[in-house]
């Protein structure tokens, strides 16, 4: 089943649960809406030994002889049909026999209708209810339970209807246990297996006997009175009071009661009535026969309602005039308070209840509080590291899970510049999750946001699983370094990036001096088409770090990089600050931020080509835009330079140089994505052959000179003897410091 | 002969310039309470409602937005999957009834095709601070063929009503009569989710 099936089950799941709730607490607030009335019911039941009503017996006896006119009839009838076929077969014409009976002899008291009747084999229950009363009948279901033969089989069980009269929930069971007075355990086990196995299915939600508020059992339940038949008949001489006194002591239905084996928490009347089983048929003779079976109590009538409910019997006896059978039928007469419904009163429970319930249900959605949905972040420059905390708190009644999700049509669910940790989690009922926010602008934002194609904003979602969504705002300002800048934007400038820093700082003060070493005058004023900002740092490495090991490999202290952007930002005299290592990084991570590769992404593949032949390479580098080209030849002017360090490790020289060639030369993201759709092991392959390719297109550069290099100073405190064929010597004009906030006199 | 009383789910959603009483309604509606102080929703919310309707319940699963025009771009995605839209202008405020235009352009843009439109002028028990008239408020709902009603969070007016409205109108459409219930999948902006509730 599909995913989305699924949540449609569980919702339908969800919400008949939800209707079950609603019909339990309007069960419990009856009450309310309901005021008791008593009806006047009659029980039946009699085991009519496979007989057909005799017309020179009419049931009156039975069922009419006495006062008050009952509203409903529930009359049990046992061993309707001994006929074997009756096993099979459906219909059965004593079936009809005796409705006919039963109907007929009814409508001496007033006009029935048949709410319903229900058969197993010679079990039958017919429900018979007023016509003025039928109507608040409602959700009629029958049952049946085989007991009998092989544990399933009609001949013994129980046949069972169940309905809603007005707002009380009635169950009425018809039932024959196992014979033989033996067989006490045998009738328990048939009361038990009844119980369990009875099922109203045919309802919207199955119900069982116990779910009712009133539950009543007629039937032959062939409990015996277990004594000797000698013993019996004499005490069946004396008096009735007496006899039924000590009779009763032997009663097994009532021994198992008391100790609980059967009917547990059920009701009987007093047994005023001799016992109803057996005699010789068509007479009140006790039975003559060879078995001489002890008289006993087999037919009863019990009862078992709910706390509150009310049940009243006003009498319970046998019928000695009615001889058609082995046994003689009892009845019993009860007044039954039944929920008569107000329905305004109950429209107003049942709307309360409904709010109850929503107001539950809206108090176990998740719920969450958040400490602040609007960061200022301030102003931010390239790699500056600002940290914001975000508290989550669980103000619900459930535990919860949020997680960070994207807007729609979004693949990631915050910008490059910001990391959140944790993205996602759970929070236990009054608990808090801290959430760190981290804003670094590194490589893959800088450009944008140097460009002012994108903001340094963002509106975050945080998500509650099953709840609301938080909108978070962050909102800073990205101060353009010349990390994240176009070359030839770079290259262009006349003024530092970030000139306001310097007046910011102490330096101003120890800057106001007129003496700038020749070497910075120079790193300040490379030649043409040779940003500043690359000349500073190209200069700074010529001139004092050819002796560091590890150069480009050792990683620099974040603190000194931070420390040389703002030098460079304000294009500030050389030295720059920190170590060489840090300065190389420096250098690293401005090539990195480059939206334009020192090789344009359009070259790349030319360059790739070329990495066999110098004149080719040549060629290709003819190519590329000034200040790419300018840029590059100085670079390499620094790493021959260098290159002699390495060789002392020439196990690291490649190393360094596949390192740099990879940040100089990157394919463009369509060409990586290319890459990407290739499987992994001709990616792995292709990879490698690209890596030499590009680390050998570098490679001569090192070993070939070009005619028109530039030349970086080589000392910084050399003093007017870098001369160069462009005129590096002289301090240019127009692309010197100009904006520098001190005077410069030369 | 069962009675089938879990029938619906609906989904609203309530809409409108920050501040004209959207998330009172729902509250008005969903707690019977009013509330004066004005803690501005920055994100989405819902609570649900149970009602009766022609001999159904209906679970109303109301979800209240954030009206500023910065979160209108995120916001918009949420409406995919409401049945109903209620959109709230407040009648003091004349320029939440100038924005009317540009929230049902929104509508037309991002939310399901047949969904079920409400235009209510809030807080009408404010009548020495009505700047927009009821005729004003009807003609362009009669512009544009959608229900009308000036409802009152604080004073209890309407409130009540304009759900039934709404909800009637859903249920009397065509497709949804014997619909199972939806599952209830939250109008999560993630693009698979509602590829898959569509
Ligand atoms: N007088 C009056 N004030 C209201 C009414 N509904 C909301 N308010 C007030 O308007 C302000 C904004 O309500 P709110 O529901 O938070 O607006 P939302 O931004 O649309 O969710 C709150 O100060 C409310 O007390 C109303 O019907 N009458
Ligand atoms: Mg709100």
């Amino acid at each position: 089943m599909s995913r989305n099936g699924e949540t449609a089950m569980n919702r339908l799941d969800q919400m008949k649960s939800r209707e079950l709730l609603v019909e339990e607490r309007m069960s419990l607030r009856q009450e309310d809406f309901t005021a008791m009335s008593k009806y006047l019911f009659f029980f039946g039941t009699w085991n009519v030994n496979g007989q057909s009503p005799r017309s020179r017996e009419p049931l009156e006896p039975w069922l009419t002889n006495f006062d008050g006119q009952p509203h409903v009839y529930v009359v049990g009838f046992q061993e309707l049909d001994l006929d074997k076929r009756a096993y099979v077969y459906e219909a059965s014409i004593r079936e009809v026999e005796w409705l006919k009976a039963v109907e007929n002899t009814i409508s001496k008291k007033g006009r029935y209708k048949l709410a319903r009747s229900i058969r197993l084999v010679g079990m039958m229950l017919v429900i018979y209810v007023l016509e003025e009363d039928i109507e608040y009948v409602t959700n009629v279901a029958a049952a049946a339970v085989g007991t009998g033969i092989m544990g399933w089989m009609g001949n013994k069980g129980a046949v069972s209807v169940r309905l809603e009269f007005h707002g009380s929930h009635l169950c009425f069971i018809c039932a024959h246990f196992a014979a033989h007075t033996e067989e006490v355990e045998r009738r328990n086990e048939d009361y038990r297996n009844i119980c369990e196995r009875m099922v109203f299915t045919h309802l919207e939600y199955p119900k069982r006997i116990k779910e009712h508020d009133m539950i009543f059992w007629v039937g032959d339940f062939n409990y015996r009175i277990a004594i000797s038949r000698h013993e019996a008949h004499k005490i069946l001489q004396g008096d009735l009071p007496s006899l039924l006194k000590d009779l009763a002591d032997h009663d097994q239905l009532q021994l198992q009661m008391t100790h609980q084996k059967v009917f547990h928490g059920y009701k009987e009347g007093k047994i005023k009535f001799r016992p109803t089983y057996k005699y010789d048929m068509g007479t009140d003779m006790w039975d003559s026969s060879e078995k001489a079976r002890v008289p006993s109590w087999c037919d009863r009538i019990l009862w078992k309602c709910k706390d509150g409910e009310q049940v009243e019997q006003l009498m319970y006896t046998s019928v000695k005039d009615l001889r058609l059978s082995d046994h003689k039928p009892v009845m019993a007469l009860f007044d039954v308070g039944i929920r008569v419904v107000d329905k305004p009163k109950k429209k107003k429970v049942y709307e309360t209840v409904l709010k109850e319930i929503d107001k539950e249900e809206n108090s176990f959605i998740p719920q969450a509080n958040v400490d602040r949905q609007d960061f200022k972040l301030g102003e931010i420059t390239f790699i500056q590291q600002v940290e914001h905390t975000l508290t989550v708190a669980n103000t619900g009644q459930v535990p919860i899970i949020f997680e960070f999700i994207p807007a729609l049509g979004k693949e990631s669910y915050c910008k490059d510049w910001l990391k959140i940790t944790p993205n996602k989690s759970n929070i236990s009922q009054g608990e808090v999750c801290y959430v760190e926010l981290q804003v670094c602008v590194d490589k893959k934002s800088a450009a944008k946001l140097t460009t002012g194609a994108e903001k340094l904003e963002d509106i975050l979602i945080l998500h509650l699983d099953r709840g609301k969504d938080f909108f978070i705002s962050l909102q800073g300002e990205y101060i353009s370094s010349c990390f994240g800048m176009n070359l030839e934007a770079l290259a262009a400038r006349t003024t530092p990036v970030r000139p306001h820093l310097f007046v910011k700082t102490e330096q101003l003060i120890s800057f106001d001096t007129p003496d700038l070493t020749f070497a910075s005058k120079v790193a300040l004023s490379p030649p043409a088409h040779i940003p500043v900002e690359v000349w500073m740092l190209l200069c700074h490495l010529y001139t004092s770090s050819t002796d560091i090991p590890d150069l480009f490999l050792q990683p620099g202290l974040p603190e000194e990089v931070e420390k040389i952007r703002d030098h460079l930002d304000a294009r500030l005299p050389l030295p720059l600050p920190g170590s060489g290592h840090s300065v190389a990084e420096a250098l690293l991570l401005l090539f990195d931020a480059l939206p334009e590769p020192l090789v344009p992404f359009k070259l790349y593949n030319e360059c790739l080509e070329a990495s066999a032949s110098w004149p080719t390479a040549k060629v290709v580098l003819e190519k590329f835009p000034k200040t790419h080209r300018e840029t590059f030849k100085a670079f390499m002017v620094l790493l021959r330079k260098l290159q002699p360090r390495w060789e002392q490790h020439s196990s690291t020289d490649l190393g360094t140089l596949e390192i740099l060639a990879d940040l100089v030369l990157k394919p463009s993201v369509e060409v990586n994505k290319n890459m990407a759709i290739m499987g992994a092991i001709g990616k792995g392959a292709m990879k490698q052959a690209i890596s030499r390719k590009k680390t050998a297109f570098l490679h001569m550069f090192l070993v070939n000179r070009l005619d028109d290099e530039p030349i970086i100073p080589s000392s910084l405190s050399q003093t007017g003897a870098a001369t160069s064929d462009n005129g590096l010597a002289a301090l240019p004009q127009s692309r010197s410091v100009v904006t520098f906030p001190v005077t410069f006199t030369d | 002969m069962a009675k089938r009383s879990y029938d619906l789910l609906f989904k609203l959603l309530l809409i409108g310039d920050s501040g004209v009483g959207k998330t009172c309604i729902l509250f008005r509606f969903s707690d019977d309470a009013f509330n004066t102080t004005f803690i501005s929703t920055i994100g989405i919310d819902f609570k649900i409602k149970t009602i009766e309707l022609k001999g159904k319940k209906i679970k109303l699963q109301i979800w209240d937005t954030a009206g500023q025009e910065r979160f209108h771009t995120i916001t918009t995605s949420y409406y995919r999957g409401a049945m109903g839209i209620m959109l709230v202008y407040d009648i003091t405020q004349p320029k939440s009834f100038d924005n009317i235009a540009k929230w049902l352009r929104n509508i037309e843009e991002h939310a399901n095709e047949d969904v079920e439109k409400m235009l209510l002028g809030n807080k009408c028990d404010m009548e020495d601070r009505r700047a927009i008239t009821r005729e004003r408020g009807e003609d362009i709902a009669r512009q544009h063929g959608i229900r009308f009603l000036e409802t009152s969070a604080k004073a209890n007016i309407n409130v009540e009503r304009a759900f039934y409205e709404l909800s009637e109108a859903i249920l009397d459409k065509g497709p949804n009569k014997d619909k199972a219930p939806e599952p209830q999948s939250l109008p999560k902006p993630r693009q698979e989710l509602s590829k898959c509730c569509s």
